[in-house]
């Protein structure tokens, strides 16, 4: 759900999972979801390291719904 | 016959240009330079009393001695509205005109009315000042429009003296000051927007009622770089909270932020904090508080040496139909917060 | 599909004990409604008011309205699929009594405690700057107020308001079987003139698909994250279109706005004249993912076109995120061709100094402004409270202190009036920029 965040202008976004929870899934087993959560804040953290000119949205390396 | 004011720089006050930008104010008794043409425009509706005149470089290097000198002699001559410019695409000038108008209008409560293109910088700070005694008066892009701005400026003097009520800026044609106000139109909107849709459908030119705005672009932070040693805060809009509420948030347009200590958790224990955000099903974050505030995850990455420290704070304001000038306002004071406290990068979570 | 709507006014709503319509007085059986509505072992009390335009009094705990309605001919009964089984309506004949609405007023804890399915009720001031701003504070209300048992988890408790508000609307109704209307108004889109331009209403539907009611019920069931769907507009006419009964927001529209939709009732009008009205879709929109976003838009789009449509008048109920989804429409709309108008009401904040729209899309070039829900509000003191609450809660979230319903209330935003923002363009509010 990004499209408000690159108007604002935020310069790195990171997409997540959805509205209700984005930090995680609730459809997965426990252990899964504290993976997903885990990928989301490494991306996050990749992203601050990231040099970027413009609103960048980055994308977490695993199979999400949406 | 009303008594009115023209300011003007060093320029069209006909002192020279760039070589003499560095005058300070100074004043002239009647009309001089481009007053004149004001003077002729306005007839016998108006005189204009005085023509006040500072150079562009001296208004912005000394911004506090101008301001005060040209609110001196405006008092002094006690006109019933003031004229700026107008400046066209010079933005600098632009710029002094929209200040010297809002300083006007604010000290002095004396309308102003000033007028330049509208793609000219200095109108987005003339609508960001909400002023309702400023107007601002589309013009040309160079001076070639100069007598077609002071033909619209003195009819707008005349108008503003004669005491009617200003209506809305399509009506009156000035540039609207970002200030928008319900009111009644002569039909339902339902018949509007068929006969937009008409227009639209025959290729004919029709009035958007809500035209598009840009948000001010932010620039990008530089990345950070060595994260192994640096702190990272945790912001989140999700709304949680600790539970009970403490602090009172409202589940829609929250004004204040607050942050709550992390300092001894591993994670965020269900039970403890609630959800309070009236925008989304919160169910899924009070079963699962780190879908908004992924401590666990962070706690795991500190651990193992990749992060410095997690700062022992979470900031929170709840989203939702949060007023964007309001938000901004938040955003900065967190930002101060967080510098302060020598916070490296910050994770913000949205929901 | 051609449906007759007989029209019988209201000007006076008289409380006793017998139901009677003549020359715009309509004579209830006051107990008859109360035993009604008590046949819900849900409901342990009831009572019913009427509330006339300017009476200074304030109607508290509003979570629906409804317009008494009542089919005489035709398949189908009114509020399919809650009162009676899913039968097709829109055609036939259907009596309405108009000028005057059923008001469920009702006392209600839920067990949800935040979140966008909380329950929530308004108020409705028949006098006043409330009243200036609802468009409800012109009827003549009959207030069905309702006392829910305790612990009612909140499925139960729509579903004991609903039919209840549902069933005394219809009652109501019935009262004019037999009689001479003043007017019939026929609409029917069977016949369509060549060389008009083909419009459809593309209505935008929040819901929320977590939750036992997701906020709009097409023949009683929630819509939930259905793709776009093709509905006649007779249907709507017939009470085929509902809301989560539990809730009464000021920017959200009741069964009454269902019922009476300005943008069909203006479409119609023009059928034949200036336009061809093709019908409306339903759009499910408040999607939680950009995907879904993108989905519903083209998804949409792509239904608008497979209907031949030139233009859209496009609209939405709803607040926040979803008004992405609706601009996204707009935009998937132009792309392929079709015109789209844009109804929405505006933010702008307090002062009217904030952006008006949350999202913009380039193409949504044409929008009609409906006038702001923000602002603050200062309601005066009532005369007299009518409704379940003595006390209120204004501002909403758990803990939030309670005020005495009947005294001056200062209001941070139009949430609490019910009917205080024009969703869909049948007034004349608009916000011009100063």
């Amino acid at each position: 759900m990004y499209p408000l965040a690159e108007q604002v202008g935020a310069s790195r976004i990171v997409k997540a999972v959805k509205i209700p929870h984005p930090c995680g899934d609730p459809t997965l087993p426990p252990e899964l979801d504290a993976q997903v959560r885990r990928v989301i804040v490494e991306t996050a953290l990749k992203a601050i390291q990231t040099e970027v000119s413009r609103t960048t949205v980055f994308f977490p390396a695993m199979a999400m719904s949406g | 016959m009303l008594t009115i004011v023209h300011v003007i720089n060093q320029f069209f006050a006909g002192f020279g240009g760039e070589d003499k930008a560095d005058m300070p104010v100074g004043v002239s008794e009647g009309a001089l330079g481009a007053a004149r043409g004001l003077q002729a425009q306005l007839g016998e509706q108006a005189k204009v009393a005085a023509t006040i005149y500072y150079g562009d470089n001296y208004f912005h290097g000394h911004p506090e001695e101008a301001r005060d000198a040209i609110l001196r002699e405006v008092r002094f001559r006690k006109p019933q509205v003031v004229v700026v410019g107008p400046a066209f695409n010079a933005g600098r000038y632009g710029l002094s005109c929209v200040e010297i108008c809002n300083a006007i209008a604010n000290d002095l409560e004396i309308p102003c009315v000033t007028a330049m293109h509208p793609e000219n910088p200095a109108v987005a700070t003339y609508r960001d000042y909400h002023n309702l005694k400023i107007f601002l008066l589309p013009t040309t892009e160079t001076a070639a429009g100069m007598s077609d701005a002071l033909a619209a400026l003195a009819r707008f003097v005349s108008r503003l003296g004669s005491g009617v009520t200003i209506r809305s800026a399509r009506e009156e044609g000035y540039l609207d000051r970002g200030i928008r106000r319900m009111e009644r139109a002569d039909r339902p909107g339902v018949e509007r927007a068929i006969d937009m849709l008409l227009s639209d459908l025959r290729d004919e030119p029709f009035f958007t009622e809500v035209p598009l705005e840009i948000w001010d672009q932010v620039s990008p932070a530089p990345p950070l770089r060595g994260l192994s040693s640096a702190t990272i805060a945790i912001v989140s809009t999700s709304g949680v909270v600790p539970w009970g509420n403490p602090d009172g948030f409202k589940t829609y347009r929250n004004t204040y932020w607050r942050k709550y200590s992390i300092a001894s958790l591993k994670t965020m224990e269900p039970g403890q904090w609630e959800a309070v955000h009236g925008g989304y099903d919160v169910s899924f974050m009070n079963q699962n508080p780190r879908y908004g505030v992924p401590l666990d995850a962070l706690r795991a990455l500190e651990a193992g040496g990749i992060i410095g420290r997690i700062y022992p704070f979470f900031y929170v304001v709840p989203g939702n139909q949060g007023s964007p000038s309001v938000m901004r306002q938040i955003g900065q004071e967190i930002a101060a917060d967080l510098k302060k406290d020598g916070v490296d990068g910050v994770l913000q979570v949205a929901t | 599909m051609r449906l007759e709507l007989a029209e019988f006014p209201v000007k006076t709503i008289r409380l006793g004990n017998r139901f009677r319509y003549d020359s715009g007085v309509l004579e209830v059986d006051q107990e008859e409604l109360v035993t009604l509505a008590l046949e819900d072992k849900r409901i342990e009390n009831a009572s019913v008011a009427v509330v006339a335009p300017g009476e200074k009094v304030r109607i508290t705990g509003v979570r629906d309205i409804v317009e008494p309605r009542v089919k005489v001919q035709g398949r189908g009964q009114v509020f399919p699929g809650i009162l009676g089984p899913v039968e097709p309506v829109g055609e036939g004949r259907t009596h309405r009594l108009s000028g005057m609405a059923v008001v469920a007023a009702v006392e209600y804890e839920g067990i949800i405690r935040a979140g966008n399915a909380v329950q929530r009720s308004a108020i409705l001031d028949m006098w006043g700057p409330g009243a200036e701003m609802s468009r409800f504070a012109s009827l003549v209300n009959l207030v069905l107020t309702l006392r829910l048992v305790k612990g009612l988890p909140e499925i139960e408790a729509h579903t004991a308001i609903q039919c209840s508000e549902c069933k005394v609307a219809r009652r109501l109704a019935e009262v004019t079987a037999g009689l001479e209307p003043q007017r019939v108004d026929t609409y029917d889109l069977s016949q369509e003139k060549p060389g008009l331009p083909r419009v459809v209403l593309i209505q935008g539907c929040l819901t929320d698909s977590h939750h036992p009611h997701s906020g709009v019920g097409y023949y009683g069931m929630s819509l939930r994250e259905s793709l776009a769907t093709v509905a006649h507009p007779n249907e709507y006419l017939d009470g085929a279109v509902t809301i989560n009964a539990t809730r009464g927001v000021g920017y959200s529209p009741t069964i009454w706005d269902w019922q009476n939709h300005p943008l069909i009732f203006g479409l119609y009008r023009e059928h034949g004249r200036r336009l061809n009205f093709i019908g409306t879709i339903l759009e499910r929109i408040r999607f939680e993912t950009s995907q879904g976003k993108e989905l519903i838009a083209q998804n949409t789009a792509q239904l608008a076109g497979a209907l031949r449509a030139d233009g859209a008048l496009v609209t939405w109920l709803g607040s926040g995120n979803a008004f992405v989804d609706v601009m996204l429409t707009v935009r998937a709309c132009r792309g392929r061709g079709i015109k789209a108008v844009l109804v929405t009401y505006e933010h702008g904040g307090k002062d009217g100094t904030d952006f008006p729209l949350l999202y913009y899309v380039k193409e949504a070039t044409a929008i009609v402004s409906t006038g702001t829900r923000d602002g603050w509000l200062e309601l005066p003191e009532a005369e007299g409270v009518v409704g379940p609450y003595e006390q209120l809660q204004i501002l909403s979230y758990p803990g939030a202190p309670v005020v005495p319903a009947g005294g001056p209330l200062s209001l941070d935003a139009r949430d609490m009036v019910i009917g205080s923002v024009d969703n869909w363009g049948g007034q004349s509010w608009i916000c011009r920029a100063y």
